[in-house]
């Protein structure tokens, strides 16, 4: 009897409906993840690629600036810019001494010791005198 | 059911049958079957392999200073086949790249066949213009931009494209060019250190395996197998810069002044064989190098042959004092000034010399009368033993071998003509070695033009350490010999335009008729200086070479016309190397003749 009225009992089977929808979300969640794991990882791959093409252009950017410097520094270039007078030579011999290099060195006068002034006294060897 | 019908019904299920059968069949034929043959279709289609390109070394001096490096320009390409309107694109890239536009719209419109798509198209790879400079490039890409800002998308003018690429520099010009050598358009490395050190500078090309979607774009997520590209190894020069660029210098001044047919010097370390500076005249800058004749790009110091002249008499010198026939001040019978026997003349009339003034006063008699005392066999194996008649060794291409006849090809004068530099055929190279070994105790050394190569992070991949041939005369000997040379360049000796101020000079001068038609000519010679300094301990020996000076026949001596070349290059160089000066300099010398002394006060 009892066995019948569960059999037959118009009743809502929840926790077959919850397994079936978790079985469902399961399903759709991983789905959706792998879904969403592959467009990142897509888009991550774009990025990457921006990033290699930036790389690309810097180290470019770089090599061009190095080559530049390697021209500009090379002997002959710096031959070249000297007959041009782009730099001044030195003459070693003519370099005249300016008013700014000239040192001086002040001295100051040890002044005479006056007696009875405040803090000062005379040095005597101390320990002879004990 | 009618029987008509129930036919009709089985003929069409059969028909079905068989036709899916069929299907089937091809369909298990193209999957299992040729399998592999479609998936590599497929693979053709989407997938390429990247070549990931390696840059060439660069070449450095032992200061680190660079001496040939890669610009990165970019290769301008067309794909005609996407150009809409051709006239309009050639005009614009002709006006960037001073093109002739008449010509490259030409080139745009030219059809041809193409097998796969059976009909006449235009070609989809046509080259522009290679290394074009970066800011050019970017210049013709802001233009397209710009054209195609108004435009809607079916109307844009594509089939432009920038290939990236290197182009082989050479910072310094003419400077160091025929040992530094040159590249061809696949940066293969064809004359000086770019070809004998290729396999070092060029580097390992890399790949990586790419899928592109449908549209030529990489899914980098798709990516397979990669090698990364290495570099190619930076070779650093035993050349120093700063002592080239005064041998330069003065070749140029020896140039202007004689206009000579061809000059070389070569300045080497004595101890270690390592060559500190080298250069040849004429030359040519490689990076403009179209149109320059092989003769020009031949590096002269090792690829020619001369005949050394009196600085052979050296090698005479130093085999019979080696081989103890005769000391210092043995005295040697001069025939006063000419030998009847073999026709042989000094310039000055001598009757006797002692050893060491055969060598100060260049006497022809003097030396052949020492190798006759030495034998042919003894003398012969000294030539060599000196490295004459083989290959130095040198890491340049293009060394010969000079020319040493086997004692069997010899005249019976031959013995008196080859100790005073005829009838021997020498490189500049060999001279210079031979020098080095008297300067270095006798030491023979392998000419090194490489110190080391690096990878890119500094590290040193493989060295090149001084290579010591053979001890060819004792290191008395070699001081023995030292005395000798420091008295040529003394008051009284041939070569006192040689001498430097403050420093004790060994050196030798030579001077060597030309051969023309089997005949010796007068007006034709080489005129050259050997020598080292500081004599009691050398920091460089230094051979200036120069080939038919425009000079009146008594002028055209080594004497005058090397030797003050020799002392300027010397004065300069110990300078630089900042050698200490070890003898007081007495009185002055005239270094230069003033035109004018004084100054006008007339003028205001």
């Amino acid at each position: 009897m009892a066995d019948n009225r569960r059999r037959y009992a118009n009743t809502i089977p929840v926790v077959r409906f919850l397994i079936i929808g978790m079985i469902c979300i399961t399903v759709c969640g991983a789905g959706l993840g792998y879904l969403w794991c592959l467009h990142d990882v897509n888009a991550t791959g774009e990025k990457i690629k921006e990033r290699e093409v930036d790389l690309v252009k810097l180290r470019n950017r770089n090599e061009g600036f190095r080559t530049s410097i390697e021209i500009l520094s090379s002997a002959a270039q710096l031959e070249t810019d000297l007959k041009k007078g782009k730099f001044k030579k030195f003459n070693l011999e003519r370099i005249g001494v300016l008013d700014q290099q000239h040192l001086a060195t002040v001295v100051k006068m040890a002044l005479p010791q006056q007696p009875g002034r405040g803090d000062l006294r005379t040095v005597v060897n101390e320990v002879k005198r004990k | 059911m009618n029987r008509a019908i129930r036919k009709r019904i089985l003929v069409t299920g059969i028909t079905l049958a068989v036709c899916f059968t069929g299907l089937s069949a091809r369909l298990l034929y193209v999957q299992v079957s040729q399998h592999e043959h479609y998936l590599e279709l497929g693979r053709r289609k989407h997938e390429t392999r990247k070549i990931l390109t390696s840059s060439r070394g660069s070449i450095l001096d032992s200061t680190d200073q660079v001496l040939a490096s890669n610009e990165p320009v970019k290769d301008v390409i067309v794909d005609a086949s996407n150009v809409k309107e051709p006239e309009l694109l050639a005009g614009l890239l002709a006006d960037a790249l001073n093109l002739d536009k008449a010509e490259l719209h030409a080139k745009f419109v030219k059809e041809s066949y193409d097998p796969k798509l059976k009909k006449m198209t235009r070609s989809r790879y046509v080259v522009v213009q290679k290394n074009v400079n970066e800011t050019v490039a970017s210049g013709i890409l802001a233009k397209l931009t710009a054209l195609n800002r108004d435009r809607r998308d079916w109307n844009q003018i594509r089939g432009v494209a920038f290939e990236q690429s290197a182009r082989r520099i050479w910072p310094n010009g003419e400077l160091l060019c025929h040992v530094l050598g040159y590249v061809n358009s696949a940066n293969f490395g064809m004359d000086g250190i770019e070809r004998s050190f290729n396999r070092y500078l060029q580097g390992t090309n890399g790949f990586r395996d790419i899928e592109r979607t449908r549209t030529g774009v990489e899914i980098v997520s798709y990516r397979g197998e990669e090698r990364a590209a290495s570099n190619g190894g930076n070779v650093r020069l035993t050349i120093n810069m700063r002592l080239q660029t005064i041998v330069e210098e003065e070749l140029n001044s020896v140039v202007a002044r004689y206009r000579p047919k061809s000059a070389t010097v070569i300045m080497m370390d004595p101890k270690t064989g390592g060559i500190l500076a080298m250069a040849n005249r004429p030359n040519f800058n490689p990076n403009k190098q179209k149109g320059v004749e092989e003769s020009v790009r031949l590096n002269l110091a090792i690829a020619t042959q001369v005949e050394p002249g009196s600085t052979f008499k050296i090698v005479t010198m130093a085999a019979a004092l080696n081989e103890r026939i005769v000391s210092l001040t043995t005295p040697v019978p001069c025939e006063n000034g000419y030998w009847s026997w073999c026709k042989l003349h000094d310039h000055h009339a001598y009757a006797s010399l002692t050893v060491k003034n055969v060598l100060v006063h260049s006497s022809n008699i003097g030396v052949a009368k020492l190798a006759s005392k030495l034998g042919e066999q003894k003398f012969s194996d000294y030539i060599y033993g000196f490295g004459f008649g083989q290959r130095t060794g040198v890491a340049l291409p293009g060394e010969i071998k000079g020319e040493i006849h086997p004692i069997s090809d010899w005249t019976p004068i031959s013995i008196t003509r080859m100790p005073m530099g005829h009838e021997v055929a020498a490189t500049p190279m060999q001279i210079v070695t031979a020098i080095s070994a008297i300067a270095n105790g006798g030491k023979l050394m392998t000419p090194q033009i490489v110190q080391d190569v690096t990878d890119e992070s500094g590290n040193v991949k493989e060295s090149f350490p001084p290579l010591l041939v053979r001890q060819v005369v004792s290191a008395q000997v070699a001081r023995l010999v030292t005395e000798a040379l420091i008295e040529v360049t003394s008051p009284k000796g041939t070569a006192k335009a040689a001498q430097v101020p403050g420093f004790v000079v060994a050196g030798k001068t030579g001077t060597a008729q030309k051969l023309e038609n089997g005949r010796y000519v007068n007006d034709k010679s080489v005129c050259s200086f050997v020598g080292f300094m500081p004599a009691e301990a050398p920091a460089f020996a230094l051979l200036v070479l120069v080939d038919e000076p425009r000079e009146t026949r008594h002028k055209a001596v080594g004497g005058l016309v090397a030797a003050p070349v020799f002392s300027r290059i010397s004065e300069r160089a110990a300078h630089s190397l900042g050698l200490a000066p070890t003898e007081s300099i007495k009185s002055p010398m005239i270094v230069a003749k003033v035109e004018k002394v004084g100054r006008d006060f007339r003028r205001p």
